[in-house]
């Protein structure tokens, strides 16, 4: 295929739809007897490069960042005006929900099947910093929990400290298990300051393909000790995470 | 409409960063800038109305670009910069903000920025026609807009 219409200059967004096959028949048209040849050397410098691109930045953990850019920003805009009622809130509270938002509206979605997963940050000034599991935080510092439902249609998030005092965060009122929004990193509405209970704070994520009570769970959790794996009966599945809280800041 | 940022970064991040990164001559600029593309989209996805949106998605990254370069006001290190400093610059005269304007035409609303109508069309390549096609003006309208910015853009001059 040699160049036929060097006349004018193609948008590299042409070039961009052309390589997502979502240019129309006529402008694709266009965009071959244009770049002639050249195309393919184009098309084969995006593909290397969007590999480039979703290598250095995968997916899930792009969108766990975004969740949680989101969130933080959701919660610099709340934070002034609640300021007062949280400071009294934090002196009571092992874990505080810190900043109030709405849950997202039901919404009618397809369900993709994957694994469930808990992405904890840490809030660094007005960035946030993805914790491994098992990563270090302290007393004071501002977590912010985003999960993925891997395509589990109910759940709930809770977390149990080094006191063994357990915590919802997720829902936070109520004793049933919500229904999970599709996607990922989806962060829950509220974050949270931790207290000074000692060791750790490990967090757990149980989804189930049909709704269940609260306190299902919490037996299980209690007996967790110092096991790896939250065991639960059927349907009922845990995904945990831990925040080492051994001296972080 | 319910957006799975994975999926949507997965099929069109690589553009947008793409795009960025163009705009913006600096890699890790041009990464905070997509998440930033992402995150708009992300905190108005009930109202996201598209199905395929590359071109909204392009023109939001084209739009977030512009609104960081024009808050920096840095010194242009490429020739192409010092024009798009001064449309960014120019553009957000023109209107309340780049950002906001853009998102509104994206999610149903009235009209993209005049600077990105001007980036469109003196840096991509879009005819007037082009243009006016992909931000669903007129052509007459787009014209208008960018008569806006002659004032202030004086390699706008025999051009438009």
């Amino acid at each position: 295929m040699k160049p036929t219409n060097q006349s004018r200059q193609i948008p590299d967004l042409w070039v961009e739809q052309y390589a997502l096959g979502e240019l129309p028949p006529e402008r694709a048209a266009l965009v071959e007897a244009t770049l002639g040849d050249g195309l393919q050397a184009r098309l084969a410098e995006l593909e290397a490069s969007d590999r480039d691109v979703l290598k250095g930045v995968p997916p899930r953990v792009f969108a766990a960042r975004v969740g949680a850019q989101a969130a933080s920003a959701r919660g610099r805009s709340w934070g002034w005006a609640l300021a007062p009622v949280l400071m009294a809130a934090v002196v009571a509270m092992a874990v505080l929900p810190r900043v109030l938002g709405p849950e997202g509206p039901e919404v009618e979605v397809t369900r993709v099947k994957g694994t469930p997963m808990l992405q904890v940050y840490r809030r660094t000034g007005a960035d946030a910093e993805l914790l491994v599991d098992g990563g270090k935080a302290g007393a004071g510092d501002v977590l912010q929990v985003s999960y993925t439902s891997g395509g589990a249609e109910f759940g709930a998030v809770g977390s149990i400290d080094g006191n063994g005092v357990i915590t919802w965060h997720l829902p936070i009122r109520g004793r049933s298990a919500v229904v999970l929004q599709p996607g990922s990193g989806v962060p829950l509405a509220e974050s949270y300051e931790l207290d000074d209970a000692p060791d750790h704070e490990r967090f757990f994520f149980v989804t189930s393909p049909a709704d269940f009570d609260l306190a299902e769970v919490e037996d299980a959790v209690r007996s967790w000790g110092t096991h790896e794996d939250l065991e639960l009966d059927a349907p009922l599945r845990a995904t945990v995470f831990t925040v080492d809280k051994g001296g972080a800041r | 409409m319910a957006v799975d940022v994975a999926e949507l970064y997965a099929r069109y991040g690589p553009m947008v960063q793409r795009r960025c990164r163009f705009l913006l001559r600096n890699e890790e600029k041009a990464m905070e800038a997509t998440q930033d593309v992402f995150v708009q989209v992300l905190r108005r996805a009930d109202e996201l109305e598209v199905s395929s949106p590359s071109s909204l998605l392009y023109r939001i990254a084209t739009n977030v670009s512009l609104n960081r370069i024009r808050t920096a006001k840095r010194h242009p290190e490429h020739p192409d910069d010092e024009l798009l400093t001064r449309i960014a610059i120019a553009g957000s005269t023109e209107e309340r903000t780049l950002a906001s304007a853009l998102l509104e035409r994206l999610f149903g609303a009235e009209k993209d920025s005049t600077a990105t109508i001007a980036v469109m069309h003196l840096l991509d390549g879009f005819t007037l026609e082009e243009v006016a096609e992909e931000v669903g003006m007129s052509v007459s309208g787009v014209r208008k807009r960018l008569r806006g910015l002659r004032a202030s853009l004086h390699e706008l001059e025999g051009v438009v």
